[in-house]
């Protein structure tokens, strides 16, 4: 077991409401799991007390059997790479300065980078395709390259998880399977990934596992058959939905209001 | 020839300007003579007067142009200036105090800037901490704004309150610039920033990552809140030995992060040395422009510094807004 959670709770100072209460999670070598739920049911925060980037006030997380908050950054980030859901920055840095950053944990803070790490680099890189444009400066990349570049990035750390935090959010359907494929290969190559995403159907075609998230409280844990369940889909995301069978993968169908044909 | 050299001869450059260049001209021949031997006709305007006022304007504005770097990287916006984050005018402030209360020694008024300043880096990263921990970038220029004009607007009630005779000492601190230079001031103003700035050179591969967000710092290894306090502390006692040794003096930190930036690219491995000598360079040829532009009388070099800096500045709103 690489990372496990056991009743994991998060709650913000002066919130009402945890944001996440009370939810195990089970994440082997080799695994890729899926973590899904509504806007606002406690998916980043969770990723975040997982990662040890908000403390847990209740619960234990451990990552190789040891307590998340006994790892130092530098110790985690060796072993855990997140791509965040949302990431800007002021300066033009160029996309290879951008992937030498998951170098950082490995490097001293005045020792310039050895051939191993040049050549971390150069394989995260093109491992995502990215090598082309490596000398393009980050605000010139399309969406999907964006992506990419932060992924490389990630595998540039040599991480044993990888975490994504919606990262199809603004992609189109092609560079959203490039991206499901690639991942999935990464996985297939011993590689574990936890996918934060709001694409169920994608989600249930690639992930071992799928954990739906509800108001904080998992709401259902397993293979994508048994999270992927009409009523229990329609209730969580108040939306009448079918599922169907597609490729031995469950998929979800949103139903229209009046449930005709189009007007 | 590597970028840096050919900033370091330009800085060199700048420094022999600021040598031969005053109320009496010195030229290239006599100024060699000078600093070859003490006997020469020119030796003691140059050896006594000028060189360590070149030297000591040329390390004070590397100091601010790093500090002005790092704040950029820290608060992720070009705009971050010691100046216009309320920091020099919070060091100005506590500084002015200082000397109305007569506790004007050499080592007293650098301390009592690093109170002010830090008090102002607080007082602005609370304001500006908008939407629970956010820092908006926008509203931290604002903010700077806020407290530089509570600090100017106290700097004028101790000026109001104090004696003729402090009063004085106060104004001439106030105009700021670099006429009270001596070998002296620049031990002490030495010994006040060797330790900050080399740190600040340390982080420069934190400062990289604090460019990024929080999130993304932490999660490749950097400990966020460790790092910013370190640069913050830093950033404050590099501004705070600034201010002591010539008062407050804008724009400095401005100019040649981001010139530089443009040129050698955003890595601060590379961009802080640079950023010293540009800094330097540039503000010892303000100082020289200060000196003779309207001889004998000599200006203020934050007047001087204002002029360049200003337009840049609004240069680079208009793009931060667009």
């Amino acid at each position: 077991m690489i990372l496990q959670a056991d009743a994991a709770t998060v709650r913000y100072p002066g919130a009402a409401e945890p944001a996440v209460l009370g939810v195990d999670l089970r994440l082997g070598p080799g695994e890729l799991v899926a973590l899904v739920g509504p806007n606002g049911c406690g998916k980043t925060s969770l990723v975040h007390g997982l990662l040890g980037l908000v403390p847990l006030s209740g619960g234990v997380v451990t990552l190789d059997q040891r307590p998340i908050a006994h790892w130092s950054r530098k110790e985690l980030a060796q072993r855990v790479a997140l791509v965040p859901q949302r990431e800007d920055t002021p300066f033009s840095w160029r996309v290879e300065d951008m992937v030498g950053f998951g170098r950082y944990a490995r490097l001293g803070p005045l020792s310039p980078m050895t051939d191993h790490d040049r050549r971390a680099v150069d394989q995260a890189l093109a491992r995502c395709d990215a090598t082309a444009f490596r000398r393009r400066t980050v605000e010139t990349l399309s969406g999907g390259e964006w992506q990419r570049v932060r992924i490389a990035r990630a595998l540039a750390q040599e991480p044993a998880l990888l975490v994504l935090d919606e990262p199809t959010a603004s992609l189109d359907l092609g560079h959203e399977m490039e991206l499901f494929e690639l991942v999935a290969e990464l996985v297939k190559d011993g590689l574990s990934a936890l996918v934060v995403t709001h694409h169920l159907n994608l989600a249930a075609r690639y992930a071992g596992r799928m954990l739906l998230l509800d108001r904080g409280r998992v709401a259902a844990v397993g293979t994508p058959a048994q999270v992927m369940r009409a009523e229990l889909l329609s209730s969580i995301f108040r939306w009448p939905v079918g599922v169907v069978a597609l490729e031995g993968a469950p998929h979800v169908v949103p139903e229209r209001r009046d449930a005709g044909p189009g007007r | 020839m590597k970028p840096i050299a050919g900033l370091a001869l330009l800085a060199l450059a700048a420094c022999v300007v600021g040598l031969a260049v005053g109320a009496t001209p010195v030229s290239l021949r006599a100024l060699v003579a000078a600093l070859a031997s003490s006997d020469a006709p020119a030796a003691d305007i140059v050896r006594d007067i000028r060189l360590p006022r070149v030297l000591l304007a040329f390390t004070v504005g590397g100091c601010l142009g790093v500090t002005g770097a790092a704040l950029q990287a820290l608060v992720r916006n070009p705009l971050a200036d010691p100046y216009l984050l309320g920091i020099s005018g919070g060091a100005g402030v506590a500084a002015v105090v200082a000397i109305a209360l007569g506790l004007d020694g050499v080592w007293g008024i650098p301390a009592a800037a690093f109170v002010g300043g830090l008090g102002a880096v607080a007082l602005v990263y609370r304001l500006s901490t908008v939407a629970g921990r956010r820092l908006d970038p926008h509203v931290l220029v604002l903010a700077g704004v806020v407290v530089s004009a509570f600090t100017g607007a106290l700097i004028s009630a101790v000026l109001t309150l104090s004696p003729a005779e402090q009063l004085r000492n106060v104004f001439l601190w106030l105009l700021g610039g670099f006429s009270g230079a001596s070998w002296r001031t620049l031990v002490v103003f030495s010994v006040y920033a060797g330790l900050p700035l080399l740190a600040l050179f340390a982080a420069a591969r934190s400062l990289d990552l604090l460019s990024l967000g929080t999130e993304s710092a932490q999660s490749l290894g950097l400990d966020a809140a460790r790092s910013r306090r370190l640069i913050y502390l830093a950033s404050s006692l590099l501004t705070a030995a600034s201010v002591a040794v010539c008062g407050v003096v804008g724009f400095v930190g401005l100019v040649a992060p981001h010139v530089l930036r443009s040129l050698l690219g955003p890595a601060h491995r590379r961009l802080l040395p640079a950023v010293f000598l540009g800094s330097g360079g540039f503000l010892v040829l303000a100082d020289a422009v200060a000196r003779t532009v309207v001889r004998p009388i000599e200006l203020p070099v934050g007047v001087v510094t204002a002029l360049v800096g200003v337009p840049l500045f609004a240069m680079l709103l208009r793009r931060a807004l667009r």
